[in-house]
């Protein structure tokens, strides 16, 4: 398993495939080196707050950019982000919200919750490989996170 | 036995401490009381299992039996464990307490009902802390078992005692309740209870205060010696207790016995305590080693003298108050040999007692009367013991009981002797009920005098009814009252008589206790009957007095008033005697115009006067008259001394007389001068008539003197005119009144209004008639008239289709018209008065009466609807109204009313109201299929949009991928099919944008602004302008008028109309497009115009669907879901979408929007041509 304190990027992403194609597109742009997969939203917040599996981790070391998708198994993307930027230690983490839909409500209250971006998947795989791309390329090369 | 007592209350408050720290750390337990309140609120099984687990881990470790959770509506919710449930509703009540007040609350051990176990409970108070504010979310009650630690701790008593053993009471009403285990019996479920009543019970003593040392007798009754003392923090009392009868081992034993009590209880206790009270107990540790001098100190400071007495009869040990009892200071004896001290001791009781302990070793007790050496004396309660050094004395001070005790016996036998010698009578006595008797009572003791009195004999032990037969029923008041003292406690003194024992009795009674009476009494039957008689003789006397109606008087000859009864005081109009002394007859006692003279003048000439009629003079200067009889009193010489007198007041018949005759005089000038015919006829046919009856016959009062009543009567009122006569001589009739007809002397007919009366004398002999007769003639002809009218009008009244009725003004009806009697088919005897109540509908009738009654109260106008049965059963509904006619007095003298039939026009109204009831529940049904219906739909949707685009990009993805990294594996085939599943996969996702788009736009809520539509239009179209290669495109925009709309939808109407235009004219030559609009009534009309490829109309119909497309796919991209939006759109706005087309000649689509208020009438924007280069 990758060392939980390096990852730069967390992938919360519970369809498989589309964390296949999303590390595709990463990898493309080199990007993919430190790279975590949750598959749940108790998982990903099991990373956020250093506990459970990742109780090796440290507050720190927070991740660079974190991939989050709305739908997701046991605790859902919003009420994730929610919590993350609720607490005043992973508040600063940047978090995009990667999703399928559209939909005005969700964008909304992801917004409000503090999302750092959002972003909805193109169908499309050139374009999605694209937003992918220019997605890593900014937020692990060009934006200045808290240090 | 002091060092036990004080261990035991150590132990117990330490227990006690330890169970509300607990309960305080419950009470503050914040994640428990988190778990608590979401249980409570969500009730999740497994919050459930795990707050079981916590009281199943909190039950094993204290000594509680049960452990339940209640919510703030004092509903339990988790009882553990389950077979153990807390059921007496008394907890209830001390829950909502502690729910009140917030307090921890442990409650007083209470035996249960069910079972033979005690308990106490321990009530915590739930708090959850939602932010600053605590919210009351329940309770947990703590069931305390005492038989695990507390009943141990008092019970173990470590000594090796036969006898020893510590209580816990409380104090129950009147009894003692033992609260722990006992020893020598068995007390389960705290039902051991002692009466009050036994003050020598240790248990008494110590509910009652006592503390410290005290001597009694135990429950079993047997003599025991004690050390009592109050439970802190408990209403308990704690009794420390060892037999008498063990306690007479010698001294020294008992005091190495407490010094091994100490080391045992230190064992005990560490044991039972654990370790984590060591350090508390080493402290007390270090308190028993010093016992044998605390128990010095204890002996030294008692209250009870104590001495000890070696066996050579010196004194070795005496305490602070042996010195008091002495009354010498220790010192001067302590050493000293007893005997020496106490010259001629050697002679007394006391003496021999202390030898015979000394000798023969056993505990003695006395009380005892010492005389001091200086004469004066004392009593004290010896206790005599023998211990080893010799004897240990106990003396306890018992001068001042003894003084009293002897208080009592002599005021005993004061009180005796004065209730034997008493000369009222005493009884002492108990009420008996029997059921189905009369109360009854027995005498319980009498007095001397009771049998004196009474003269009955050995009463006491005998019923009453026994001792007096028949009193029960004789003198039920007597044995009420008895009854009422000895039950309601009050006294009460009352006269009675005795109709048994034929006497009368003041009595005083008073009540002991409940159903016994004491009745002190004196029998009063002589004064009673004295008084009686007074007052019978008195009574006859006043009456006499009162009743006296003569007036007398003695008056002297020149008229001043000697003396005037009552009665002639009255008379004249005087309160008193008194005031009358001061008048003279002679000068102002009559009447100016009647002078005494008279009077004097016959009195002189006949000495006497009889019956002489004179008028007085009253008080008030009214005229009295009066009838005089009088007599001259002479003395021997023959002359006159006064006048005796008797006077009797004939004033009302004087008056009455004069009215008689004043009003003869009034009626006599009535008959002859009335307006009507006066006449009056005496059996011998004289006939007395006055003016007005000869002017209505036109005869004269001597011509009708000559006539018979037959000469100038109607032939055709004979027959009326001799019944009436014959029916007043018969004496049927006291008066009459009738009409008949007169023929006057002209020959002409009269009609008169006769009334006619027979008088009589007062033997019942027939005077004559008085007759008094009205010309109506006028009347009569007028009456005529009317009644032709009437006819007529009845006539036209009954040829209308209503009904028509009248009524009194006092509500019967009276008529009803003939249209009613058809209608019901019911004769109209049946249905007057309120006969036409019953062809009401029944359920109309009450309101109408209520209605009704309530009108021919208030005059108001009568309108109410109600149905009739109609003769064939059908009932109509009629429209009533009535209005009061009334009198030129305003009085309502008849109610006229008329029925129209509103059946049709009622029918139709309530179909009408049915119809809306029915629209408006199917309206409400409806919206709520639509509410739920569009909730599903939205969920749907939310769905679509998330999950069916994923396996797309999946689909799309891994297609390209394939491409890209097995390009060379594949043929060219294979790229084709890699290509169309791509696109298709694109397509797919487009189409569910399209999708969710248009079920979006159903759903969102409009915001409505004023829409400048030119400014809307023409950015659009260079936008849709500027993606397109053919720049061959003529788009012009005419004027466009404002309207009101949602931007955002309006937008989406304009860009797919105008898409579809430059879509399907792209392919012309010159392609034109124009947009317009202009107004049409409330109006707004829209219209794109293209000169595309248009389409066959047949088709028009299916232009708006989703999917529904005229082209094919290859020869215009789109999925049809443009112009679906628009209708929705627009007609969401209050508009039509609608087009016109022809093949291949382009097509024009127009949209409507209505005008709303005036703001955009006039306002126009003419636009410009907009064109692509």
């Amino acid at each position: 398993m990758e060392d939980v304190n390096a990852v730069e990027i967390l992938i919360v992403e519970d369809n498989p495939r589309d964390a296949e194609l999303t590390l595709r597109a990463l990898k493309k742009n080199n990007l993919a080196n430190h790279v975590m997969i949750a598959q749940d939203g108790v998982e990903a917040l099991d990373f956020f707050f250093c506990r459970g599996k990742f109780e090796g981790r440290n507050f720190t070391n927070p991740p660079k950019i974190v991939l989050l998708d709305l739908k997701l198994p046991k605790i859902n993307g919003l009420e994730v982000l929610k919590i993350v930027k609720k607490d005043e230690r992973t508040a600063n983490i940047p978090i995009v919200i990667v999703t399928s839909s559209r939909e005005e409500p969700d964008i909304q209250k992801a917004y409000e919750f503090g999302v750092n971006s959002y972003v909805v998947k193109p169908v499309d795989f050139d374009q999605f490989l694209n937003a992918m791309s220019s997605l890593g390329l900014y937020w692990l090369l060009v934006n200045e996170p808290v240090k | 036995m002091s060092s036990i007592t004080f261990l035991k209350l150590r132990q117990i408050q330490t227990w006690h401490q330890e169970k509300l720290g607990d309960a305080a750390a419950i009470k503050e337990d914040e994640p428990l009381i988190n778990i608590i309140n979401q249980y409570l609120n969500s009730g999740d099984p497994q919050l459930r299992d795990e707050l079981i687990r916590w009281m199943k881990v909190h039950l094993n470790s204290f000594d509680y039996s049960n452990i339940q959770l209640y919510d703030k509506s004092v509903d339990i919710k988790i009882s553990f464990p389950e077979n153990k449930r807390i059921s007496d509703s008394s907890i209830n009540g001390k829950i909502r307490e502690v729910l009140a007040d917030k307090e921890i609350m442990m409650t007083d051990l209470r035996g249960s009902s069910g079972n033979d176990s005690s308990y106490m409970d321990i009530i915590i108070p739930l708090q959850f802390r939602n932010g600053s504010y605590p919210e009351l979310i329940g309770v947990l009650v703590l069931r305390v078992d005492p038989s695990k630690i507390l009943f141990p701790v008092i019970k173990l008593w470590p000594v090796p005692s036969r006898t020893s053993e510590t209580l816990i009471l409380r104090r129950d009403g009147d009894s003692v309740l033992y609260l722990n285990t006992l020893r020598y019996r068995e007390n389960h479920g705290l039902r051991f209870r002692l009466s009050m009543k036994n003050e020598n019970l240790l248990a008494v003593k110590a509910v009652l205060g006592a503390e410290g040392y005290v001597e009694g007798i135990d429950y079993r009754n047997i003599p025991v010696v004690g050390y009592l003392a109050r439970v802190p923090g408990f209403p308990w009392f704690m009794v420390t207790k060892t037999d008498k009868s063990e306690l007479t081992e010698p001294l020294s034993r008992y005091l190495n016995n407490a010094i091994l009590i100490g080391i045992l209880l230190l064992l005990i206790n560490v044991t039972l305590f654990g370790i984590w009270i060591w350090n508390k107990r080493l402290k007390l540790f270090r308190g028993q080693l010093n016992i044998e001098k605390r128990f010095r100190d204890t002996l030294d400071n008692m209250i009870e003298g104590c001495q000890i007495i070696g066996s050579d009869w010196k004194y070795l040990y005496l305490n602070d108050a042996a010195d008091v009892h002495n009354r010498r200071p220790k010192e001067e004896l302590l050493g000293e040999y007893y005997t020496d001290k106490w010259p001629g001791i050697k002679d007394t009781e006391v003496y021999r007692r202390i030898e015979d302990c000394l000798v023969n070793r056993v505990y003695t007790q006395m009380e005892n009367q010492f005389i001091f050496p200086d004469g004066a004396t004392a009593w004290f309660d010896l206790r005599i013991q023998p211990v080893p050094e010799g004897v240990f004395i106990l003396s306890i001070d018992i001068t001042e009981r003894k003084k009293i005790s002897q208080k009592l016996v002599e005021s005993e036998s004061l009180f005796r002797s004065l209730f034997e010698n008493m000369l009222n009578g005493f009884a002492y006595c108990k009420m008996i009920y029997e059921p189905g008797k009369l109360p009854d009572f027995v005498y319980l003791n009498v007095n001397k005098s009771f049998e004196q009195l009474t003269f009955l004999k050995n009463v006491e032990g005998r019923r009453a009814s026994e001792v007096i037969p028949g009193i029960q029923t004789t003198d039920r008041e007597l044995l009420e009252r008895y009854a009422r003292v000895s039950t309601t406690g009050k006294p009460e003194v009352f006269e009675i008589w005795v109709e048994a024992l034929k006497m009368w009795f003041l009595i005083s009674v008073y009540s002991p206790g409940k159903d016994y009476f004491v009745c002190v009494f004196d029998v009063i039957t002589e004064r009673k009957q004295t008084e009686a008689s007074l007052k019978e003789s008195e009574a006859r006397f006043r009456s006499l007095y009162e009743n006296m109606t003569i007036g007398m008087y003695r008056t002297t000859i020149d008229g001043r008033i000697l003396l005037a009864n009552p009665a002639l005081v009255k008379m004249l109009g005087f309160d008193s005697f008194e005031q009358l002394v001061d008048r003279n007859l002679e000068q102002e006692g009559y009447e100016p115009d009647y002078p005494r003279s008279n009077f004097l003048e016959k009195m002189e000439l006949y000495g006497k006067i009889t019956g002489l009629e004179s008028v007085w003079n009253q008080k008030n200067g009214s005229a009295l008259y009066v009838r005089e009889n009088a007599t001259a009193i002479r003395d021997s010489d023959q002359k006159i001394l006064y006048y005796d007198g008797t006077v009797e007041d004939i004033t009302e018949q004087k008056l009455a007389e004069e009215a008689l005759k004043e009003s003869e005089d009034q009626f006599r000038y009535i008959f002859d001068h009335s307006m009507m015919g006066q006449s009056i006829t005496f059996p011998s046919g004289e006939l007395q008539v006055n003016d007005a009856f000869c002017s209505i016959l036109g005869y004269s009062a001597d011509e009708l003197n000559n006539l018979k009543w037959q000469d100038f009567t109607h032939p055709d009122d004979f027959e009326l005119t001799e019944n009436i006569i014959k029916s007043h001589l018969a004496g049927e009739k006291e008066s009459s009144r009738f009409i008949k007809r007169y023929i006057k002397k002209d020959g002409s007919t009269v009609w008169a209004d006769v009334s006619t009366s027979l008088r009589h004398d007062k033997s019942g002999k027939a005077l004559y008639f008085m007759t008094t007769i009205n010309d109506i003639t006028d009347l009569k002809l007028a009456e005529e008239i009317l009644r032709n009218d009437e006819k007529r009008l009845r006539d036209i009244l009954e040829s209308l289709p209503q009904l028509f009725w009248t009524c009194r003004f006092d509500g019967p009806c009276d008529y009803l018209s003939r249209q009613w009697i058809d209608y019901t088919g019911i004769p109209e005897s049946e249905q007057l008065g309120y006969g036409w109540l019953e062809q009401l509908h029944p359920d109309d009738r009450e309101k109408t009466i209520s209605d009704w009654s309530e009108k021919v109260k208030t005059g108001d106008i009568f309108d109410i609807e109600f149905r009739i049965r109609r003769k064939d059963g059908e009932y109509h509904w009629f429209k009533t109204r009535a209005v009061p006619m009334r009198s030129q007095d305003c009085k309502i003298i008849k109610w006229l009313g008329s029925n129209t039939d509103i059946d049709s026009i009622r029918k139709a109204e309530e179909q009408l109201i049915n119809y809306s009831k029915n629209l408006e529940e199917s309206v409400i049904q409806r919206t709520n299929q639509l509410e739920s219906a569009n909730k599903e739909l939205e969920a749907f949707s939310y769905s679509v949009s998330h999950d069916l685009r994923a396996p797309l990009r999946s689909v799309h993805g891994f297609t390209k991928i394939l491409l890209e990294n097995y390009f060379e594996n594949l043929d060219e085939e294979g790229k084709r099919i890699c290509t169309i599943i791509s696109s298709s996969a694109s397509q797919m996702s487009e189409l569910i944008d399209d999708l969710l788009n248009f079920s979006r736009i159903g759903r969102s809520t409009m915001k409505m602004s004023l829409l400048n539509m030119h400014e809307l239009v023409s950015p659009i179209s260079s936008e849709l302008l500027a993606q397109q290669n053919n720049s061959s495109i003529k788009l012009v925009i005419g004027k466009l008028y404002k309207v009101r709309g949602d931007l955002a939808l309006m937008k989406h109407v304009w860009y797919n109309l105008i898409s579809n235009a430059i879509k399907y004219s792209s392919k012309e030559n010159f392609p034109e497009i124009l947009i317009s609009s202009w107004k049409e009534k409330n109006m707004i009309i829209y219209a794109v115009k293209d000169n595309g490829v248009g389409f066959d109309m047949q088709y028009s119909n299916k232009l708006f669907g989703v999917f529904q497309r005229l082209h094919s796919e290859t020869e215009f991209e789109g999925n049809g879901v443009g112009l679906a939006i628009v209708q929705r759109i627009v007609k969401r706005h209050g508009g039509m979408v609608w087009a016109e087309a022809e093949t291949g000649k382009g097509a024009t689509f127009y949209f409507s929007l209505p005008v709303i208020g005036i703001e955009i009438m006039g306002i126009e924007n003419f636009g410009d041509n907009v064109r692509n280069n």
